[in-house]
C-alpha cells in the first residue's frame, strides 16, 4: 500500500514537472519507473536492457522442434541473424555432407532473411532501439529477427485468444499490403479493410461501415494512423508492424519489421497466419502448410495483364482447332466426292430413259386428240357472236 | 474502499494498470485489456490466458510495446509458456 501510493504520487509529480515536448532521456527515467518496485528486478533487468542480444531475453518457444548438436551453435544463429550460414555450413563440414535439420524457428528466420525482413531505415526510433541488432556503413539499421519471431509468437497468441474471429480487423491502406490483408483475413476468419480507411469506422455510429472490434493489426503505424487514432478513443489493442523510425504510440504490440518491402510485408503475414492456425489446431503439429507464401505477395497490374495475354493466347489455339474442324468438313466433301461413283447407279436409273421414251410416244398420241378438241371452241365461239348482232340493230329501230 | 469492517462498500472497482499501477477510470477510452493465449506442450491453444490491462497514459508515451513485453517475459517465466 505504502510502495503503491509513494510510486503514484512519484508518477503524478513527475508529470506537473513534464516538459511539453516528450524528450529521449525522460522517456528512458519513465520506462525505468515501474522496475522501482522490486530492488531484486533492477539487478536483472539491466543487463537485460543493456544487452539486448543476451540469449537469455530468447526463450525457446514450446513449437520449435528439439535440436540436435551443440547447443553453442544454436546461441550464434538467434543472436546474430546475419551468420546463420555458419552453423550449417559447420554441420555440413562435421557430418561430411549431411546438413542438419533446421527447427522451425530457424527456417523461418531463414525465410524472413530472404524476403528482406531485417532492412530497416536509416532513422532509429528510441523506443524500437532494443529491436536493431546493428547500424550498417550506409546507415541503415538491421533489425533482429530473433525478436520479431517471438514478436510475432506473442501476436499468435493475442489473436488466438479472441473467441469470434470476425471481431478482428485486418487493415492495411497500402497497395503492397492489400492482397496480404484479404489472405490473411481469408484464412484466419478475420475482417479485412483494404484501402482507405473511412474515418469514423470505430467512432461514428451512424455509418454503415461502423464496427467495434476487440483487435486491430495494421501494416504500418504511420500510414494507417487514422484507425490508430481512433482505437485510441474506443478500447482497441492494436497490432502493428514496425520499422525502426515507426511511432509507437498507442500501438500495444509492435512487431518490429521491414514494412515498406513487398515480399517482407507478405512473407510476415503468412508466418502470422501459420501461427495462428498451428495454435488452433487447424495446421496439425509436424505439418506443413501447403499455401505458398508467394499468395500473399502484391502482384503489379502489369503482370496481370501479361498473365491475361498468355490466356487469350489460349483461344487462338481454340481457333486452330476450328481450324482442323473445317478440314474435316472438307474431308467430309470429299467422301462425297468419293460417292459420286454410287450416282452413277442412279445415272443408269436414268439410262432407263427408253422406257420413258414410248411414254413420250403416249404423249404424241394424247397431243393429237388435244388440237381436235382446240379447233371445235374456236368454231363455236364466232357463231354465238354473228348470231347475237342481228337483234340488236333491231332494238335500235 | 473499505469500511472499517474490511468490507468493500464500492459498487464498482475499477482496474489497474498491469504496468504503472494507475487507476483505469471509467473515463479513460484509450485504455485496453489484453488476453495472452496459452499453449500446451503441442503448441495448441488450451482456452486460458493471461490478461493485462495497459493505462491510456502508458500507451499515450508509447511505453504499451515495452511494457507488455517486460509483463509477459515475466509471467511468461512464472508459468512456464
Amino acid at each position: 500500500m505504502c510502495i503503491s501510493k509513494w510510486v503514484n504520487h512519484g508518477v503524478y509529480g513527475e508529470l506537473k514537472d513534464r516538459p511539453m515536448f516528450l524528450q529521449r532521456p525522460n522517456a528512458h527515467l519513465h520506462v525505468r519507473l515501474p522496475r522501482v518496485l522490486d530492488a531484486s528486478q533492477i539487478k536483472s533487468s539491466l543487463p537485460n536492457y543493456n544487452l539486448p542480444q543476451r540469449r537469455r531475453s530468447q526463450t525457446p518457444s514450446p513449437t520449435a522442434q528439439p535440436r540436435s548438436g551443440d547447443p553453442s551453435l544454436s546461441f550464434p544463429s538467434f543472436c546474430r541473424p546475419r551468420s546463420l550460414a555458419f552453423p550449417s555450413t559447420m554441420a555440413a563440414a562435421a557430418g561430411g555432407g549431411a546438413v542438419r535439420a533446421l527447427s522451425q524457428k530457424e527456417q523461418d528466420i531463414q525465410m524472413m532473411l530472404a524476403a528482406d525482413v531485417h532492412l530497416g531505415t536509416k532513422n532509429c526510433d528510441f523506443q524500437t532501439e532494443r529491436y536493431v541488432f546493428k547500424r550498417r556503413t550506409d546507415g541503415i539499421y538491421i533489425i533482429n529477427l530473433g525478436k520479431t519471431w517471438d514478436k510475432l509468437q506473442l501476436a499468435a497468441r493475442v489473436i488466438v485468444a479472441i473467441e469470434n474471429p470476425q471481431d478482428i480487423i485486418v487493415q492495411s491502406a497500402r497497395p503492397y499490403g492489400q492482397r496480404a490483408v484479404l489472405k490473411f483475413a481469408q484464412y484466419t476468419g478475420a475482417h479485412a479493410i483494404a484501402g482507405r480507411h473511412t474515418p469514423g469506422t470505430f467512432t461514428n455510429q451512424l455509418q454503415t461501415s461502423f464496427s467495434e472490434p476487440r483487435l486491430l493489426i495494421l501494416t504500418d503505424p504511420r500510414t494507417d494512423h487514422q484507425p490508430i487514432k481512433e482505437s485510441a478513443l474506443g478500447n482497441i489493442p492494436t497490432i502493428a508492424f514496425c520499422d525502426t523510425d515507426s511511432p509507437m504510440r498507442y500501438v500495444d504490440i509492435g512487431i518490429p519489421a521491414n514494412n515498406k518491402g513487398r515480399n517482407s510485408i507478405g512473407c510476415l503475414f503468412w508466418l502470422l497466419s501459420r501461427m495462428v492456425l498451428q495454435m488452433r489446431g487447424t495446421i496439425l503439429p509436424g505439418h506443413k502448410w501447403e499455401v505458398m507464401v508467394d499468395l500473399f505477395f502484391y502482384r503489379d497490374p502489369e503482370e496481370a495483364k501479361e498473365q491475361e495475354e498468355e490466356v487469350a493466347a489460349a483461344p487462338e489455339f481454340a481457333a486452330i482447332t476450328d481450324y482442323q474442324g473445317a478440314d474435316q468438313w472438307g474431308g467430309d466433301q470429299w467422301t462425297s466426292d468419293v460417292a459420286a461413283p454410287p450416282v452413277a447407279p442412279t445415272g443408269a436409273d436414268w439410262g432407263a430413259a427408253p422406257a420413258p421414251v414410248p411414254t413420250g410416244e403416249g404423249w404424241d398420241q394424247a397431243g393429237a386428240p388435244v388440237p381436235a378438241d382446240g379447233t371445235v371452241p374456236p368454231v363455236v365461239a364466232p357463231t354465238g357472236w354473228d348470231q347475237a348482232a342481228p337483234p340488236t340493230a333491231q332494238g335500235w329501230e | 474502499m473499505q469500511n472499517e469492517e474490511g468490507k468493500t462498500v464500492d459498487l464498482y472497482v475499477p482496474r489497474k494498470c498491469s504496468a504503472t499501477n494507475r487507476i483505469i477510470t471509467a473515463k479513460d477510452h484509450a485504455s485496453v485489456q489484453i488476453n495472452i493465449g496459452h499453449l500446451d506442450a503441442n503448441g495448441l491453444y488450451d482456452g486460458h490466458f493471461t490478461t493485462f490491462a495497459l493505462s491510456g497514459f502508458v500507451r499515450a508515451q508509447g511505453d504499451a510495446d515495452s511494457s507488455l513485453d517486460r509483463l509477459w517475459q515475466k509471467k511468461k517465466a512464472e508459468i512456464k509458456q
